[in-house]
């Protein structure tokens, strides 16, 4: 009994310390539990945080341009867009399934969807469809319940009002590439667009604006509970321009089918009042993509749509140039506004002969005569004796072949040819090449923007640079006063000699180009006709008589230009016409008359003092 | 008590006063957690691996019923009935265990399960019980008439057993079966030098496995250091804080759509995100009770077979749980062990509710005339 009595101690204590081996091993877990659960758990919950908060970009909306008198020429519209957040759904196919049961998806837009689902991180929204109409978007929040993940957003598409006749400068926007989304996340959102071209390029970043965020809490299926914190993100800038819309569509209306380009500027503060070029595109086909047979089209055409003529299409002055050649001329002393040079048709220079574009010739002519009637041999011998030098010089410093402060991507600076640029390539300057640029042939190439740049600064005597942002965010920028821009360093008097010259070909009987007179007698326009040889013409043609550029094939025609600036006793506008194988000089005046006779009807300069548009305005559109 | 008094004289009436009722409470709680769990954790299971959620639950609310149905009648059993059982239940479990290595369908790297129709079934988790209340018969025999080679019988069955699960390989398995028999060699009143051996020789064995095995070296090094795989761990852990001490609501939890294994190896995690350190607390009170007050009584229980037995039962059950939830807290490698009655799994649920009505008709009151 005793044995007994001990063995059941024995197993007692056993079974005790058994018992407090399992409480320790419990109570082990119930710290662990306390540990994991409460001291730590605030650790444990930011991290479960980041599956629990969705932190999502709101896009700004993009700043619009506006012309000079607050005229939206790029604005956003809304755009329904059903949009896919991967995250939010465990089965995707299944949810796309459910999709094209109510709109239908093609094979090439669910191959695309499943390329950007690949390619994005899975919280940022993959557009499904845009363009939505109200009733399929209806459709959508309708059957939301089955479309876990789908939300359909308000977004805004671009629009152009003015279409093509903007499309070169305000520019167009497509949507970004991998590489721009690498440089700002923001872009990855669906449906912002990127500058691609035009004032939307120059100003990008301002118009984009600048992200908002919102941080969502959302539940275990990625329901959005509530907001935790918004930021609001900053609508984009409006620009605004220098240009005329109104004017602008007259004047792509008077070059008609044309292949052309005409710019008219404030020569007073070098505003860009308009800028056409012929023919022209449709900007807001690149919102959505373009497809490979318009851009076939367009690149095959030999009007070239795509290319902005103003600012970089190259053309041979021709004529218009002369003004230069008689401001180096004057300038380096080499003649005098008074010297008389003879005309008979042509300079003999070693064994070359050089022509008058007048086979008879000019008989005397001073530095007026010579303009008025563009003689030819006047200004062969006043390039010989100013040398390339001082006309280039000239040139350049009146804005001929150099590149202009344009706020424009895409300018092309054309070519004053110097000694140095012929050595270059590998020849040397012989006085024949100086020759033939007196009259603005040969290598000289200019642009319609350089054009009407050289003319602003002969009528105005500034330094003025050629310019199209107006104001940014309604904040008036400077430039836009004619004391913003330097004196051009001539006296009036010289430049006054070449004015003259300029009336005298407008508004004297036998002057170049009558036919650009305006109507009002009480304004006068200055101007000076141009063509430039596309093709050499042989001696041998030119000799047997039977040269008549009329005959030739449209794209060996000369081309056309006239430049001009009104009104002539109180210079406001400046004027730079080019039609691309117009043919004779002189069929550019009648467009150049026509142009101006509206813009003086218009009067853009006088009307724009008010700054064009509130920033408050612009926030609430 | 209205339906069952005291002086009920039917079956179930005598079952009732005679059955230790806070156990029975704490088990058919358990059970109770064990469906609300399911339900929470097994639709995003079932969603993933593309079942019907309706099958999935329905499949383990049946058996969740099972259970109920079988700790009730087990219970109801003589002690002399569960011996039986245990016995005819070792013998059964033993061969189908090791039909498993002929038979078996290999699940995640392990020959465990031997498939049925309708179902598969894991006879090891059989074995659990059976085996406790075997080894406590044999103990017990072998202190009783010392002709009987008790002891080293049930040493040989426990090897046999060990072997088995070796080759399966089911270590967890293998250490609670361990553990259990050590226990109740160690309540039979086995000398304590030779119990500080038996641990001595665990601890070589394992210093021996640490040394000479690569993939046992790798395993502990990567475990200590917190290298290597420890993906599920990390998510089990971060839904334990996510929950803190309200936890996030019912549904609410994010780690059962992440965990492969939420609803059976990792249901506690979902316990802990969904309903707090509250929950978890309950749940591992509800063990520690079960546990505990099975211990307790067998401070006055005379009998040796049902001492052992219910110190083997009680041992396994609070050991599964605590393997599992210690390796869902990251206190220990991840086992493939199973949270008895809240997991998910058919095998377990009845393997445990077996155990459990075992210990149920062990500790019922008993009148003189009832021998053990």
């Amino acid at each position: 009994m005793k044995r007994d009595i001990e063995r059941t101690n024995v197993f007692t204590r056993r079974a005790l310390l058994l018992m407090a081996g399992q409480v320790g091993v419990l109570g082990m877990l119930g710290a662990r539990l306390f540990q994991v659960q409460v001291r730590e758990g605030a650790r444990y919950t930011t991290l479960a945080d980041e599956n629990r908060i969705s932190a999502r970009m709101i896009a700004p909306p993009r700043g619009r341009v506006l012309d000079r008198f607050g005229t939206v020429v790029a604005g956003s519209s809304t755009n329904w867009r059903a949009v896919l957040i991967a995250e939010q759904v465990s089965n995707v196919p299944a949810t796309l399934d459910a999709f094209s049961a109510l709109l239908p998806l093609t094979e090439y837009e669910r191959a695309r969807i499943d390329r950007e689902l690949h390619r994005k991180r899975k919280f940022i929204p993959v557009l499904i469809r845009e363009f939505l109409t109200w009733d399929e978007m209806a459709a959508i929040e309708v059957n939301a319940p089955d479309l876990p993940g789908i939300v359909v957003d308000a977004g805004t598409s671009r629009n152009y009002p003015f279409g093509p006749h903007l499309a070169h400068i305000v520019g167009y926007v497509a949507p970004p590439n991998e590489a721009d989304v690498a440089d700002d996340p923001l872009l990855g959102l669906p449906g912002l667009r990127i500058g691609r071209a035009g004032m939307e390029k120059f100003h990008d970043l301002g118009l984009r604006g600048r992200a908002g965020s919102v941080q969502l809490e959302v539940n275990a299926v990625g329901r959005v509970i509530r907001e935790l914190d918004r930021q609001e993100g900053m609508p984009g800038e409006d620009v605004g321009l220098t240009l005329d819309a109104g004017l602008q569509e007259a004047v792509l209306a008077t070059l008609g089918d044309e292949s052309a380009s005409a710019v008219v500027m404030d020569c007073r503060n070098g505003e860009v009042l308009a800028m056409a070029t012929n023919p022209s595109f449709d900007p807001s086909v690149f919102n959505s993509g373009v497809s490979q047979a318009q851009w076939l089209e367009w690149t095959k055409d030999r009007r070239t749509p795509l290319i902005n003529k103003a600012t970089s299409g190259l053309y041979a002055p021709g004529s218009t140039f002369k003004m230069a050649v008689a401001l180096a001329g004057l300038e380096s002393k080499a003649i005098t506004a008074t010297d008389r040079i003879a005309c008979p048709g042509y300079l003999d220079l070693g064994d070359t002969r050089f022509h008058c574009w007048r086979k008879g010739g000019h008989g005397m002519q001073d530095l007026r005569g010579g303009l008025k009637n563009s003689c030819d041999v006047y200004f062969y011998e006043v390039a010989r004796r100013t040398g390339i030098d001082h006309i280039a010089a000239m040139s350049n410093r009146l804005g001929l072949g150099v590149e202009l402060e344009l706020d424009l991507p895409g300018q092309r600076p054309g070519l004053i040819p110097t000694r140095e640029w012929r050595m270059g390539k590998g020849h040397a300057w012989n006085i024949g090449d100086t020759i033939v640029s007196g009259i603005g042939q040969g290598f000289v190439q200019v642009t319609p923007l350089q054009l009407a740049t050289y003319v602003s600064r002969i009528a105005s005597g500034r330094l003025v640079q050629p310019h199209l942002t107006r104001s940014l965010a309604g904040v008036l920028q400077p430039g836009s006063e004619p004391d913003d821009w330097p004196m051009l360093g001539m006296t009036d008097k010289l430049l006054q000699n070449v004015r003259e010259g300029m009336w005298a070909v407008v508004n004297e009987a036998a002057g170049t180009a009558p036919l650009a007179r305006l109507a009002d007698p009480l304004v006068q326009m200055a101007g000076k006709t141009g063509s430039a040889q596309v093709r050499r013409v042989s001696r041998e043609l030119r000799e047997s008589g039977h040269f008549d550029s009329e005959k030739l094939p449209w794209e060996y025609r000369p081309h056309a230009l006239f430049v001009a600036y009104a009104p002539y006793d109180a210079p406001r506008y400046a004027l730079a016409v080019v039609v691309e194988h117009g043919n004779a000089g002189a069929a550019a005046a009648p467009i150049a008359r026509e142009i101006m006779t509206e813009v003086l009807r218009r009067d853009p300069a006088n009307r724009s003092e008010a700054p064009p548009a509130r920033v408050a305005d612009a926030i609430i559109r | 008590m209205a339906v069952l008094s005291r002086t009920d004289d039917s079956l179930l009436g005598r079952w009732f006063y005679s059955v230790d009722r806070w156990t029975l409470g704490a088990i058919g709680t358990l059970i109770g957690c064990g469906y609300v769990l399911m339900l929470a954790a097994s639709p995003a299971v079932a969603e993933r691996i593309g079942a019907t959620r309706e099958m999935f639950i329905l499949k383990q609310v049946v058996f969740l019923a099972l259970a109920a149905v079988i700790v009730v009648s087990v219970s109801m059993l003589s002690p002399r009935d569960i011996k039986r059982l245990a016995i005819a239940g070792c013998l059964i479990a033993l061969a189908m265990t090791a039909a498993t290595m002929v038979i078996g369908m290999e699940i995640k790297g392990a020959r465990r399960w031997i498939s049925l129709p309708g179902m598969s079934v894991q006879p090891s988790e059989f074995l659990k019980p059976c085996f406790a209340v075997t080894a406590a018969w044999l103990l017990s025999e072998g202190k009783k008439s010392p002709r009987f080679p008790g002891m080293i019988l049930a040493c040989c069955v426990c090897a046999l057993i060990l072997g088995l699960l070796k080759a399966q390989p089911d270590i967890g398995m293998l250490a609670v079966v361990t553990v259990v028999f050590l226990a109740q060699l160690y309540i039979a009143g086995l000398p304590l030098t030779l119990v500080a051996i038996g641990m001595g020789l665990i601890a070589g064995a394992a210093v021996l496995a640490y040394t000479f095995m690569p993939h046992v070296h790798k395993r502990f090094d990567g475990y200590w250091k917190g290298e290597g795989d420890h993906y599920q761990i990390d998510r089990a852990l971060e839904a334990f804080g996510n929950g803190g001490f309200m936890g996030r609501g019912a549904g609410e939890g994010h780690v059962k759509d992440i965990l492969p294994d939420a609803h059976a190896d990792f249901v506690f995690a979902v316990a802990g995100e969904e309903f707090g350190m509250v929950i978890c607390v309950f749940i591992l009170f509800l063990f520690a009770f079960i546990v505990l007050r099975g211990l307790l009584k067998l401070l006055k229980e005379q009998d040796l077979f049902i001492v052992l037995s219910c110190t083997g039962l009680v041992t396994g059950f609070g050991l599964q749980a605590f393997v599992n939830m210690a390796s869902t807290l990251g206190l220990i490698p991840t086992k493939g062990m199973t949270l008895p009655f809240i997991s998910y799994g058919g095998s377990s649920v009845v393997a445990v509710a077996l155990g459990m009505g075992m210990l149920l008709a062990l500790t019922r009151r008993r009148g003189r005339e009832e021998p053990a």
